[in-house]
C-alpha cells in the first residue's frame, strides 16, 4: 500500500528543507523526497551570506529583512546544531570618490528602510580591515544578519524536520505525478514507491522545471552560475564579509575590453569571507553554465580581482575552487506560488538568495497550503507573473 | 611483445632487445645487478649508491640508468637504494640461480623456507627456497630477498608472493587485513581538519553514503591536502560499515587547483 501524506516536498536543499520544517512545524504530515543525499547541488556550492547590502529598495528590501530574521530566529533559537553562524556585519567597498558617492546613495536608501547601516571613512575602514590595498576609499558598514554554512544548516534542518515528525527519503528520485479526475495532485510516484498527497512543492532549484514538466507547468527557472576559490586555513585574510560596490557599474552594454572585459563576460566582481572553519571563500562570477566545473580563465579573474582589493592575498594559497548553478528567475525575484495545477506549488527560482530566503520561503508555501493570509504580497511571487 | 602501457612493466626479452640487460657472459660469471628502470624521471640514487662506478645517469637526470656490467660486483647496494624498486641482482653462476629483489612487505620471509616465487606480473612460477634476507640498517627498511630458482626461469621470476599462500587464500587474507571495522574511534583519519574515524562513523550512520556525504557532514578532505591522504581510508571505512564493496565506492570530486597554489601565481 502507498502511503499517505499532506504534503510532498520535492528537493533536499536549503529551499525543500526550509518548506519541509515549516509544514511539519505547523502539523502537517510531510514527506520530503530527494534524488540523491542532503544538500547535495546548489546549496553546497555558494557562500552563505544572508546580509541586506544590495536589494532593490522598499518593499524587497523589507522583504529580504524579514528573511533574514527568519534565518536568524531558526539559527538561535530552533535548531539544535551549531551552524557556524558569523555575526560580525560587513562593508560594501568603494575604490574611489566616484563609487564612495554612490555608496552614500545606497546607504541612504537602505537607512530609509530602516537597514542599520553608515558609511565608514578610509581610515576606519583600514584599522578594521588591516590588510586592505591603502587607496580603497571607503565602504557602507551593514549591521545586520550574518553568515553560515550552509551545509551544516541543511543537515541541522533535515534532524529538525525528522525530529518533528517529518520523513526524509533520500536517494529516491520523482519518476512522475498522478493527477486526479479533476486535475488537482494525486499521487507522487518515486522509484522506491508511491505517496498519496493533495500538496506537492516543487523544490528542485535548478531542476524545478523537469518536475513542473510532469504536470504541465511552465517553469521559467534557468541556471545560472557561480564560482568560489577557497583560501588555506592558515591566513586570515578578511575580518568580516566584504565585497565591492563597483561591480554594479560594470553594464552588459558597455564596451570593454582587456581584464574588465573578462569580468563583463563572466560576471566577476569581488567578495571574501571568513568561514567557521577558518578558510577564506573568494567570490564571485555570475555567468550562464549547466556544468559544476571550474574553469582557469574566471579563476584567474577572480584571484586578480581579490588582489586588487587585499594584496597580501597574492601569498596566500588557494585550495579548492568549486562552482554552483544558481537557480535563475527572469526577474531575479524567487517563485514562491500556486499554479494552474490545484496542489501544485513552485518554491524556486531564488537565484543567489536561497539561503537567506529559503525560511521564508518555506513558512509562505505552509501559509499558502493552510489557507493563511501571507506575511508579504504574494503576487510579486506569483509563477503567472512572467506571462504579462 | 607486451604494451608496458598496460602491463606496466618490460620483460627480459624486451629488455635484451633494448639493450638493457646483462649479457649471458657476464650473468655466468656471478651475481650482477639488472637494472629494468624504463621511466625518464629525475632520479639518480642508483648512481651515486654504486661505490664501483658502475651505473651512470649522468646529465640530464631525467637519462636512464646505464650499467657497466665490467664494474658491477652484483653486491645490491643500489637494490636498497631504487625508489621505483626496479633494481635486482641476478646470478646464474652455479647449477641452481639466485635472484635478489627488494621486498617491503610484512611478515618477512626466512632463510630456508620455501617460497612461491612469482614474475614481473605478479603470476606465479614455481617454489623457491630463500638463501638470504637481508634486513641491515643501512637498507634503511628495504630488506633484500635472495631465492634460488631453476636458471631458465631466472630471468622473470622476480619477487614472491605476499603471505605464501595461493592465489585465492592470499587474497581472502589480505582482505581481512584491510578490514576496517575494528578502526579504533580515535584514530585521526583527515589531519588537516583532525577528522577522526569516530566522526566518520556517526556520519555513516546519520546517513552518509558516499565520500562525499562523509566530507559534507565531517569536513574530511575538505582541508590543505584535499583529501589527497584520507579519501582512501574514508572509502574503506565507508566499505566496511556499509557493506559496500571497493568499486561501489565512487571517488571524491577532485577540485582544481588540485595541489595548493597561491593567488598569486594566476596574476601572470
Amino acid at each position: 500500500m502507498s502511503k499517505s501524506v499532506d504534503a510532498v516536498v520535492i528537493g533536499g536543499g536549503i529551499i525543500g528543507l526550509s518548506n519541509a520544517y515549516w509544514l511539519a512545524k505547523r502539523g502537517l504530515s510531510v514527506v520530503l523526497v530527494e534524488a540523491g543525499d542532503l544538500v547535495a547541488g546548489t546549496s553546497a556550492r555558494c557562500d552563505g551570506n544572508n546580509y541586506i547590502c544590495d536589494t532593490a529598495p522598499g518593499e524587497i528590501t523589507q522583504t529580504m529583512r524579514l528573511a533574514v530574521s527568519e534565518v536568524e530566529n531558526l539559527v538561535k533559537n530552533e535548531l539544535d546544531e551549531d551552524v557556524d553562524w558569523i555575526e560580525n556585519g560587513m562593508f560594501t567597498l568603494a575604490e574611489d570618490e566616484e563609487q564612495f558617492e554612490q555608496a552614500k546613495k545606497q546607504c541612504r536608501e537602505k537607512q530609509e528602510d530602516g537597514v542599520k547601516c553608515r558609511m565608514v571613512d578610509s581610515r576606519e575602514l583600514h584599522e578594521a580591515e588591516p590588510h586592505l590595498a591603502p587607496d580603497i576609499y571607503g565602504a557602507i558598514e551593514f549591521t545586520e544578519g550574518g553568515s553560515l554554512s550552509p551545509i551544516l544548516f541543511g543537515f541541522a534542518l533535515g534532524k529538525k524536520v525528522e525530529k518533528l515528525g517529518g520523513e526524509i527519503q533520500r536517494f529516491t528520485r520523482v519518476t512522475g505525478i498522478e493527477r486526479n479526475p479533476d486535475g488537482s495532485v494525486g499521487k507522487v510516484l518515486t522509484d522506491k514507491g508511491d505517496i498519496l498527497t493533495k500538496n506537492v512543492i516543487d523544490a528542485a532549484g535548478v531542476w524545478s522545471p523537469g518536475i513542473g514538466k510532469m504536470v504541465g507547468v511552465d517553469i521559467p527557472v534557468t541556471m545560472m552560475k557561480g564560482d568560489i576559490l577557497v583560501a588555506e586555513s592558515d591566513v586570515k585574510v578578511s575580518n568580516r564579509y566584504v565585497c565591492e560596490i563597483g561591480y554594479n557599474f560594470l553594464r552588459n552594454d558597455m564596451k570593454l575590453d582587456g581584464e574588465d572585459a573578462v569580468r563583463q563576460k563572466y560576471g566577476i566582481g569581488f567578495l571574501t569571507e571568513p568561514t567557521g572553519a577558518d578558510n577564506s571563500l573568494i567570490g564571485f562570477s555570475k555567468y550562464p553554465g549547466t556544468d559544476t566545473g571550474t574553469n582557469f580563465e574566471v579563476t584567474r579573474a577572480m584571484a586578480k580581482r581579490a588582489i586588487r582589493f587585499y594584496p597580501m592575498i597574492a601569498d596566500v594559497n588557494i585550495i579548492r575552487t568549486y562552482a554552483g548553478l544558481r537557480p535563475w528567475s527572469p526577474d531575479h525575484e524567487p517563485i514562491i506560488s500556486k499554479t494552474a495545477v490545484p496542489g501544485f506549488y513552485v518554491c524556486s527560482g531564488h537565484c543567489g538568495s536561497g539561503i537567506a530566503y529559503g525560511p521564508l520561503s518555506g513558512k509562505l508555501i505552509a501559509q499558502m497550503i493552510l489557507g493563511e493570509a501571507a506575511d508579504v504580497n504574494m503576487d510579486r511571487y506569483n509563477l503567472y507573473r512572467f506571462n504579462n | 611483445m607486451s604494451d608496458i602501457t598496460k602491463t606496466g612493466f618490460l620483460n627480459s626479452a624486451e629488455l635484451r632487445e633494448a639493450g638493457r640487460y646483462p649479457s649471458e657472459e657476464r650473468l655466468a660469471k656471478g651475481p650482477t645487478a639488472v637494472i629494468e628502470c624504463c621511466q625518464n624521471i629525475p632520479c639518480n640514487p642508483c648512481e651515486t649508491a654504486c661505490r664501483f662506478g658502475a651505473i651512470t645517469v649522468g646529465d640530464p637526470i631525467t637519462n636512464l640508468p646505464v650499467l657497466d656490467e665490467s664494474k658491477c660486483v652484483g653486491c645490491g647496494v643500489c637494490i636498497t637504494k631504487c625508489p621505483g624498486l626496479a633494481i635486482f641482482v641476478v646470478d646464474k653462476s652455479k647449477d641452481m640461480a639466485t635472484v635478489s629483489f627488494p621486498f617491503e612487505y610484512l611478515p618477512l620471509p626466512e632463510k630456508g623456507d620455501t617460497v612461491k616465487a612469482v614474475d614481473r606480473a605478479g603470476q606465479y612460477v614455481c617454489d623457491a627456497r630463500v638463501l638470504r634476507v637481508n634486513n641491515a640498517p643501512a637498507n634503511d627498511s628495504t630488506p633484500i630477498v635472495t631465492i634460488e630458482v631453476p636458471k631458465e626461469l631466472s630471468d622473470d621470476i622476480r619477487s614472491i608472493r605476499r603471505l605464501n599462500l595461493s592465489e585465492e587464500d592470499e587474497k581472502a587474507e589480505l582482505l581481512k587485513i584491510d578490514d576496517w571495522s575494528a578502526v579504533p574511534d580515535d584514530l585521526v583519519v583527515c589531519r588537516c581538519e583532525e577528522v577522526t574515524a569516530g566522526d566518520i562513523k556517526k556520519a555513516i550512520a546519520e546517513g552518509a553514503a558516499t565520500v562525499e556525504g562523509i566530507k559534507k557532514r565531517t569536513r574530511a578532505g575538505m582541508g590543505l591536502c584535499q583529501g589527497r591522504t584520507c579519501s582512501k581510508l574514508v572509502s574503506r571505512i565507508l566499505g566496511s560499515q556499509t557493506g559496500m564493496k571497493a568499486d561501489e565506492i565512487k571517488p571524491d570530486t577532485a577540485r582544481m587547483p588540485i595541489k595548493p597554489v597561491s593567488f598569486g601565481v594566476y596574476k601572470e
